[in-house]
């Protein structure tokens, strides 16, 4: 089926300036337990292609989820007679030469487990989390999924068979008066091993979850705080990720473009982009649009470097390729999307970083974010957050927080980066919507933030 | 169809429950005054659950086994698989529904057969409204998709029903001198003239011009006024502690019987809609195969009861209501808001408030600092709340909308939130 529509597209590109198509299939399981309830499923179906032509001026796409060599023959031809080419406004990159094959290393093959090892693995937890003070419910879940791509061009045919696995631990405490919870969340891009838990997790969640049915309501205003990798990672995603998706200066709506090659942050501050980071969930080997994967250096010791680009804003706006072009299944488009983006670590402890607070914030786990690339706002959810004191957390615990700010303020004000790093496990949708698995993540930093 | 029964039939499951969706879906991007992409999407598959009894320590478990079938793979890989996957389940039992009367409901808008022409329509609309002074069209997305559903069930159900979902998603910049700033206007909906297009670009050209003299609200308390467009994120957790899987698990808040807060300046009244004409909820049948219904889920503040899929109403020994639907609220009273100075959010980040615990902390996008009738627009900061709490001093106004899966109130003012600002 692949040399045929190999075929249909060296025949299309004598008349249309570029014409490639993908396949996508996966296949997986979602296993999901709480205190009563077990649920078993297929991971949702991405099986589907698309015939994605460029007519010069603009894209014509054609997807499709029925599967057969007959069909897709039929569908790619009557697709590519009914469009009408234009006199060619953008060039767009050229596709590798060659074919090419990539595959995620696991260390250990999750179908190497039976299902019942993976079922008793999570009921394990479970019952674990079940016998803790005040738990009067959890969620655990595990999902492991195969994502296989196929980009095909007149040029060769590349394939990557990705495995990403997630595991999530939640605890729901109650005093009989208010309800609260605290989660632990793994995975990446490899094996079975990804789900392996640290000692002493679950009774730190029990143990956080039972603090915050005593947490306080944080009094609004800036503070000075200290953000574990997770909030880092978030700060980093929202602040300077969506804002430099050079999508979005194609429709005017980043103030980033005014900024390209100039500071934007503290000199501590360097973020990159890296779809090729092995383990990172956001990580693949080529982009939707068949561009090899490698990292960007967004943000270098404070200056703007560069932007993340797709094929489409690379090609109008002439900025380098950076293999940023994801769609979120067959179904719907290309756009710019992050992958794995973090701060780079930078040289202290992060007990140093703690101790040099004299009063502020230790932000602890985030929830969500979102973006505002045009009016550089930035907008993450933290579950809670610890108060420091002459350099050292107490007792008391904050919880939710909102950190909001400007942008530029925010990134200025970074002025410790810590020498270690996490990546977290995320999904990143653009605006309400175009879901993509991502990772986000970096050192502690120490930074100013309003906090309400 | 009848090839996938068999096969189902032939591995000996209890039950089976086989939704067969064939859809097709016209995607248009505009990018300022030009045509960026066009997408034409076609799917057809089979979301299959199959059920499983097995004996352990003499109770009676249910397994179950969820997956998407596409016809050209191998529904024997799947079986097999769904075989032993069902045997480890361990679930309380519980029938699946055994009969259902298709309600007769609005969910497409038949201009929906020329998805070609509604999207033109659209742009033309789009491109006539956004033609102004210091205002241009930043980008325009428009999804317009038709699908046809069939449910069988092994308890006998078969029921058919098309439905029609139009989305439209607009991002206008507003500029003055070197200054610029952009709002969005997403709208989901079933019938094209429930999108008021030219109506909201009309009303959201106004505010992407207000927004180019935005201040960040001052920190401390205020009255905040949340329109009808984030009614239903912020009655989430409301939906999910009414809900029966909720008091099944024990973690409900809610008590039949009981008020949903000790006590509140204005009562309101919750219920679940699934017949409400061209709701983004509403349904002829649903997975289940329950019919599209109208609960009262809380009357005048008071709790009457979870609203329960199948399952959650055979464990709680109730009569399903079907999942909640479409959100209808009606006040009580329409006791006046009054107040000389309140932030009116035309627009969160991102409005999502923990449907567990209730807390919600949201960054103001868009929105006006109104004192004494007079309108600053605002934009940055949060506001704080738990929304249990707020809803002690809820204020509804005396106009009524239809939001897509809302219908009630305007808009609501909660009073005295918490404000991060300057």
């Amino acid at each position: 089926m692949i040399d045929l529509i190999r075929d249909i597209l060296a025949e299309a590109n004598q008349r249309i300036p570029h014409a490639t198509a993908t396949l996508f299939r996966n296949r997986g399981i979602e296993i999901s337990l709480n205190k009563k309830d077990e649920q078993l499923a297929a991971t949702p179906s991405n099986l589907g292609f698309v015939l994605s032509i460029f007519n010069g001026e603009n894209f014509n796409e054609f997807a499709t989820d029925v599967i057969d060599a007959d069909h897709l023959s039929k569908f790619c031809r009557k697709a590519i007679q009914g469009v009408e080419v234009k006199e060619v406004k953008h060039t767009l990159s050229i596709p590798e030469k060659g074919n090419k094959s990539f595959k995620t290393v696991e260390k250990i093959d999750p179908e190497s487990v039976t299902l019942n090892e993976k079922i008793e693995t999570l009921r394990e937890r479970r019952s674990n989390i079940l016998k803790g003070k005040n738990v009067v419910n959890c969620t655990v879940t595990y999902s492991e999924e195969s994502a296989t791509k196929t980009f095909i061009s007149q040029h060769g045919v590349i394939t990557e068979k990705i495995r990403r696995i997630s595991h999530l631990l939640a605890v729901y405490v109650s005093d009989g008066k208010e309800l609260k919870y605290d989660y632990h969340s793994s995975g990446g891009t490899g094996g079975f091993e990804l789900i392996e838990l640290p000692d002493g997790t679950i009774d730190e969640l029990i143990a956080t979850a039972n603090r915050l049915l005593d947490s306080q309501r944080i009094e609004p205003g800036f503070y000075d705080v200290v953000g574990t990798p997770g909030i880092a990672g978030l700060i980093a995603h929202e602040a300077f990720g969506h804002g430099v998706e050079t999508d979005m200066y194609l429709q005017d709506r980043a103030r980033s473009r005014d900024y390209l090659g100039k500071p934007i942050a503290s000199p501590l501050v360097s973020i990159i982009d890296d779809p090729s980071l092995p383990g990172g969930y956001g990580s693949y080997f080529v982009d939707d649009e068949g561009n090899p994967a490698h990292p960007t250096y967004i943000i270098k010791d404070g200056k703007f470097i560069q932007g993340l680009t797709h094929k489409y804003s690379s090609a109008v706006l002439g900025l380098p390729s950076t293999a940023n072009g994801r769609r979120e299944s067959f179904a719907r488009k290309v756009y710019t999307r992050m992958s794995n983006t973090f701060f780079k670590s930078g040289a202290q402890t992060p007990a140093d970083i703690i101790a040099s607070v004299e009063k502020g914030i230790y932000l602890v786990k985030g929830l969500s974010g979102m973006e505002d690339p045009k009016g550089w706002g930035i907008q993450v959810l933290a579950l809670y957050g610890k108060e420091i004191k002459n350099g050292r957390i107490t007792d008391k615990i904050y919880s939710p927080l909102g950190i909001t700010g400007y942008v530029p303020d925010l990134l200025n004000s970074v002025s410790m980066v810590g020498n270690d790093f996490n990546l977290d496990v995320g999904t990143c949708g653009k605006g309400h919507k175009e879901y993509v698995p991502v990772s986000s993540g970096g050192p502690h930093i120490r930074t100013r933030v309003r906090l309400g | 169809m009848k090839n996938i029964i068999d096969k189902i039939e032939q591995h000996g499951f209890a039950d089976f429950k086989i939704m067969e969706v064939r859809s097709n879906e016209k995607q248009f991007y505009l990018l300022k005054d030009r045509i960026e992409s066009k997408r034409n999407v076609q799917s057809h598959y089979y979301d299959i659950t199959v059920y499983m009894d097995h004996v352990q320590q003499k109770e009676t478990l249910r397994g179950e086994y969820n997956f998407i079938y596409k016809p050209t793979a191998d529904l024997e890989v799947y079986l097999a698989q769904a075989e032993v996957a069902c045997s480890m389940i361990r679930n309380r039992r519980y029938e699946l529904a055994e009969s259902t009367d298709i309600s007769d409901v609005q969910v497409l808008d038949p201009r929906l057969e020329n998805a070609e022409a509604v999207g033109t329509q659209l742009a033309d609309t789009i491109y006539r409204h956004t033609r102004d002074t210091n205002i241009h069209l930043s980008s325009a997305e428009k999804y317009l998709k038709r699908s046809d559903l069939v449910l069988k069930t092994s308890t006998g159900i078969e029921a058919r029903k098309t439905k029609g979902l139009i989305q439209v998603d607009i991002t206008l910049i507003g500029h003055k001198g070197d200054d610029e700033q952009e709002i969005n206007l997403q709208l989901v909906r079933r019938n094209i003239d429930d999108l008021r297009l030219s109506h909201r670009i009309e009303e959201y050209k106004e505010h992407v011009l207000n927004a180019l003299a935005v201040e960040v609200p001052h920190s401390g308390n205020a009255d905040v006024v949340v329109n009808a467009a984030d009614i239903y994120n912020l009655f989430t957790p409301v939906i999910f502690h009414s809900s029966g899987q909720a008091q099944d698990q024990g973690i409900s808040r809610f008590r039949p019987g009981q008020r949903i807060v000790s006590q509140a300046s204005n009562d309101f009244t919750v219920k679940s809609s699934g017949i409400l004409p061209f709701g983004l909820y509403t349904d002829p049948f649903d997975d289940d195969g329950i019919s599209g219904q109208e609960h009262t889920i809380i009357d005048q503040g008071v709790f009457k009861k979870h609203w329960t899929t199948k399952r959650y109403a055979d464990y709680l020994r109730v009569k399903p209501t079907g999942s909640f639907k479409n959100l209808i609220i009606e006040p009580a009273t329409r006791s006046v808001f009054e107040s000389d100075s309140y932030l009116e959010i035309i627009q969160f980040s991102d409005l999502s408030p923990d449907p567990l615990t209730g807390d919600l902390v949201a960054e103001i996008r868009f929105g006006y600092h109104v004192q004494d009738g007079m309108k600053t627009p605002i934009k940055g900061g949060s506001v704080a709340c738990n929304i249990f709490k707020a809803f002690e001093s809820a204020y509804f106004s005396s106009d009524s909308t239809f939001e897509g899966s809302y219908s009630g109130p305007k808009f609501i003012a909660l009073k005295d939130l918490s404000i991060s600002g300057q």
